[in-house]
């Protein structure tokens, strides 16, 4: 019953955008339909007759999520903003691999460790930047938790991008893979283990399909 | 009258209805439309459509305030909680709609018109 029940909103939710207020809409509808198809049931009727009569009930819910499309106007200004930030990370990043790729010319007897160690603010910045922007952008919600999550990925993006980047700096200073690594590992695993926490739980956050 | 009335008149008073039931205590869209069936002896069916919408408007209004449970089998259901705001709007609106009910007898009449 529940896969057929997804089959049915999958055709309902077929052309709308996978926004958060519209996943919350099609899973409340089917909180709904499985208490009411459950309740059906135990009245005696069969599982097709309880399904299409809940359905039937239904009414326009194609209207109801077509509406929570168009209550985009508060969200024009936050979109905005997102554009601004990853236009601003995309030139962040942008501006450090040009610095970094002159200073390294410069100093082309240690090339390689000038050239990640100037990255280093820009790209941790930028990288930051942009994984908050991309979550949101992916969300297509303002709303406070998904704010929330989205900093968290980008602290995150920032955390590892740093750590990946001070390994790199020690393992050209040290010339040792091992000495090399040992720098980095406090800010690398920690950031993996978040981002694959917050990877994990976005499928229950989201509902599964 | 139709054994089924799915009126504009009826459905104008579909948020007034919803707060009636929310003021009884936190309940989840089908459970609402089930009380709202009970309630009228299955004189007054609405789609669940119309309540959908009606939830979004008294959100939005700040009269309702929603939360989801914790089910762990099927789906999770979103429960709405009457609100302060909500019992006043609720209190506003039978006040209006016990006025409206006088004037519309009067003018209608009985019999001696």
């Amino acid at each position: 019953m529940n896969e057929r029940i997804e089959r049915y909103l999958d055709t309902v939710f077929h052309d709308l955008p996978s926004t958060q207020p519209l996943k919350e809409l099609r899973e409340e509808i089917k909180g709904n339909l499985l208490a009411q198809i459950a309740d059906l049931q135990t009245e005696g009727y069969l599982n097709d007759e309880a399904f299409e009569l809940a359905i039937s009930q239904l009414g326009d819910i194609v209207a109801i999520a077509q509406s929570l499309c168009e209550e985009k106007p508060p969200q024009e200004k936050a979109q905005k903003l997102i554009a601004f930030c990853f236009a601003g990370a995309i030139m962040i990043i942008l501006f450090g691999l040009v610095a970094a790729s002159v200073s390294a010319l410069v100093n082309n007897d240690k090339a390689a460790l000038v050239f990640f160690g100037t990255n280093i603010p820009f790209l941790t910045s930028g990288c930051g930047l942009l994984g908050f922007c991309l979550y949101l952008y992916h969300q297509n919600s303002f709303e406070r938790k998904i704010f929330l999550r989205g900093s968290i990925y980008g602290v995150s993006c920032a955390v590892l991008v740093f750590g990946l980047l001070v390994m790199a700096v020690s393992y050209c200073r040290e010339g040792n893979l091992a000495l090399g690594l040992a720098p980095a590992i406090p800010f690398v695993i920690p950031a993996i283990g978040v981002l694959c926490y917050l990877l994990a739980t976005e499928s229950h956050h989201q509902m599964t399909h | 009258m139709d054994a089924k009335v799915s009126s504009d008149l009826l459905r104008g008073h579909t948020d007034t209805i919803v707060l009636g039931i929310l003021k009884k205590g936190d309940s989840y869209g089908y459970d609402i439309h089930k009380k709202i069936k009970e309630k009228s002896d299955g004189l007054y069916e609405l789609k669940e459509a119309t309540l959908y919408s009606s939830f979004r408007r008294l959100e939005q209004d700040g009269a309702i305030s929603a939360y989801w449970g914790d089910e762990t089998q099927g789906a999770r259901r979103k429960y709405y909680q009457i609100t302060q705001a909500g019992r006043a709007l609720f209190d506003r609106n039978k006040a209006d709609w016990n006025f409206t009910k006088k004037i519309i007898d009067q003018l209608l009449g009985d019999d001696e018109v």
